[in-house]
């Protein structure tokens, strides 16, 4: 009779834990499962799978070969003419010729300090103000001027934006003020580029040899419009529509 | 009864414990396979080219000024119409668009967008983008009032650190900021020949000598795409279009200018194929995209063409520039909606080629076909140097009873007098043999 009882009492307790055990058991399993989805060996599968095979090529597809050499000329691919010298050039595209002088033998080169006073004068003081040249003729790349700097350069430019939204550049060179009127000149129909000037001698500058030109455009080459002052009031009412009827 | 209901109880629970115990011991990956989305992950970085600047709209460009001055998306100008947006993955439906990260739903893939207008090869790596914002804004006055601030766009490769696992594909163009073409062209526009500030060849030379410390930094780039993405990433490197059309823009740009700049801009493009090609030896899976000829086609589609696919210069600023006091847009030379379309179709068709090229690789099928051939067996070629996919070799091949003529049926007669199908059966073993000791 006893015993009878205890066989009982067993089969339920263990029920009981075959229960229990099932019950934690799946439920490892399911969280398990849901782990290992995202983890490394679902990962390491898939990068196996797609590794590179040893002894295999590196190459997915045929190479194309460059066109040139591996070591490239520096200065040998570019697609240009021989440039005229700036004599043979200046001689082609003035109507005269007036002077050429030395930039470094200038005395009317303006420091850092001094173009920046002239730009602030005329109401361009905002404009970022850039030299590309030291005054031996050593190209410097493009750098912004130091207010308080009395180095000189030979030429400086900066762009204004005029009140009607027109964009402007400004040139100062050998001391000579000149105005690139950038918005007219990108929708012009002319053969030419218009630069106003504040004489009819525009005054150019040759980095190669150093030198300025004074000369008398060519209107084939340049359109020049003479104006009194180069300034930030007579820029702002010099808009496309008055620089088609600008006389000067 | 009670003893009945505890015994069903029993056996359940002994039902569930061997279930159980039985699923635990299947391999995981074969019900990752089954079961599981793993998306295709896409990363697509780096400047103006591949953001889509120029080309609205970007995402964020819906909200209002004071949200947008802070959105990364809007300040980095990334645009719902730019190429990444536009690629294709074999076997997902749509484009990418369909698929940017961060909408939160579960899909076949996840497109990453961190190209920014601007960067320069420091932005992908480790420095963050800083952008600075000037916008004019109207608060009930004729006078402007004016928002201005700046944000740090993130070093694009933090991106990784967000996903978390490797990438499938990696998209890019990068360079071209650091040699700083776009300045060179607004030089044409802005300077005087005549005046003699230009210096157009001088500025283009000092690009190439400082040349040598961008293609480090182009391949150091490179390389730690490699690292963030992991090996089996698919690396793109999209090159540039030549910027000007081949006659120049007038008086403003002369023929010369322009053919100086785009020789160079060709220059530029061999210098990054040659980089790719060298990392792709030393084990980068590394690929290098041409644009050129795409947009050299039908005369030419460049800035002051006649169909142009690149935005000439725009001076002054549009609506959704980040500076209204800039002279010039953002916009300015950069390929329009048509090029971005370009740029995708170049891009698709390498895709294409490499997802190609890896269902070529290694494997062996078997197909039967019903009909009058009803049998044939064909191995995929072996890897060799040249992956072009040569035609699978027909190993065996069965006619039907039907389909055989009176003479082939004498043929085979005399070959064997044992069934076709019989032979074709031994044929069928004997290369499953031979294709399981290849493997």
């Amino acid at each position: 009779m006893k015993k009878k009882r205890i066989q009982k009492k067993f089969s339920r307790k263990s029920m009981l834990l075959i229960a229990v055990l099932a019950v934690v058991l799946t439920g490892l399993a399911v969280a398990g499962y849901f782990y290992q989805r995202g983890s490394d060996a679902v990962d390491a599968a898939r990068n196996e799978q797609l590794e590179p095979k040893p002894g295999a090529s590196q190459s997915a597809e045929p190479q194309p070969k460059p066109k040139s050499t591996e070591k490239v000329p520096e200065s040998e691919e570019q697609e240009t003419q021989e440039d005229p010298s700036a004599d043979e050039y200046y001689r082609e595209n003035s109507e005269t010729v007036i002077e050429v002088k030395d930039a470094k033998e200038s005395k009317s080169v303006p420091s850092e300090a001094e173009v920046s006073e002239i730009f602030a004068e005329r109401g361009f003081g905002d404009v970022r103000i850039t030299y590309d040249s030291y005054i031996d003729g050593e190209y410097a790349g493009e750098k912004e001027v130091d207010k308080a700097s009395g180095e000189r350069h030979p030429m400086y430019q900066g762009l204004y934006a005029s009140k009607s939204g027109d964009i402007w550049t400004i040139f100062v060179i050998n001391g000579e003020v000149f105005a690139n009127p950038v918005s007219y000149n990108l929708e012009s129909e002319l053969g030419a580029q218009l630069l106003f000037s504040e004489t009819k001698e525009l005054t150019s500058y040759d980095d190669d040899t150093n030198k300025y030109y004074v000369t008398i455009p060519k209107e084939s080459a340049v359109i020049v419009k003479v104006i009194e002052k180069i300034d930030a009031e007579a820029l702002d009412k010099l808009t496309i529509q008055e620089i088609n009827k600008y006389e000067g | 009864m009670k003893d009945k209901i505890t015994r069903l109880i029993s056996t359940s629970l002994s039902v569930i414990l061997a279930l159980t115990l039985a699923m635990m011991s299947t391999p995981l990956y074969a019900y990752a396979n089954e079961t599981a989305i793993d998306p295709v992950i896409v990363v697509s970085l780096g400047d103006s080219y591949s953001s889509g600047e120029g080309i609205e709209p970007f995402y964020g460009q819906e909200k209002t000024l004071v949200d947008k001055v802070t959105d990364e998306d809007w300040l980095s100008h990334r645009s719902k119409k730019s190429w990444p947006a536009m690629l294709e993955i074999p076997g997902i439906e749509g484009t990418l668009k369909d698929y940017k990260a961060g909408s939160g739903t579960s899909a076949p893939c996840e497109w990453y967008f961190k190209a920014c207008s601007g960067a320069e090869t420091k932005n992908i790596k480790s420095i963050a983008m800083t952008k600075n914002y000037r916008k004019k804004y109207y608060n009930g006055s004729i006078f402007p009032s004016s928002l201005k601030g700046s944000v740090d766009i993130p070093a694009q490769l933090s991106v990784f650190d967000e996903i978390g696992r490797p990438a499938d594909y990696v998209t890019l163009s990068i360079g071209g900021n650091d040699v700083g073409f776009a300045e060179v062209i607004t030089i044409c526009a802005t300077g005087s020949t005549y005046l003699g500030s230009k210096k157009l060849e001088k500025k283009i030379e000092a690009i190439w000598n400082e040349f040598a410390v961008t293609q480090e930094n182009i391949k150091t780039v490179y390389n730690e795409i490699q690292n963030a993405a992991g090996v089996q990433a698919e690396i793109i490197v999209a090159g540039y279009p030549k910027l000007l059309d081949k006659e120049g823009k007038g008086f403003l740009i002369s023929k010369k200018e322009a053919t100086l700049v785009n020789a160079n801009v060709t220059k530029f493009n061999e210098r990054l194929k040659s980089i790719v090609s060298e990392c792709h030896d030393a084990g980068i899976n590394i690929h290098f995209v041409d644009v050129e000829e795409e947009f050299d086609k039908d005369g030419g589609h460049q800035a002051y063409s006649d169909v142009p696919w690149i935005n000439s210069i725009i001076f002054g600023s549009k609506a959704e520039d980040i500076d209204d006091y800039a002279i010039a847009s953002s916009y300015s030379v950069h390929p329009n909606e048509l090029g971005a379309q370009a740029y995708a179709r170049c891009v698709n068709a390498k895709i294409a080629e490499i997802e190609m090229a890896k269902n070529s690789e290694g494997q062996a099928e078997i197909l039967i076909t019903d009909g009058d051939v009803s049998l044939e067996i064909f191995t995929h070629a072996e890897e060799s140097e040249d992956k072009s996919g040569t035609l699978p070799e027909v190993i065996g091949e069965v006619p039907t009873e039907d389909s055989l003529s009176e003479d082939e049926t004498s043929e085979n007669d005399q070959d064997d007098s044992e069934p076709d199908s019989a032979e074709a059966q031994e044929t069928l073993e004997e290369s499953l043999s031979e294709q399981n000791r290849q493997d």
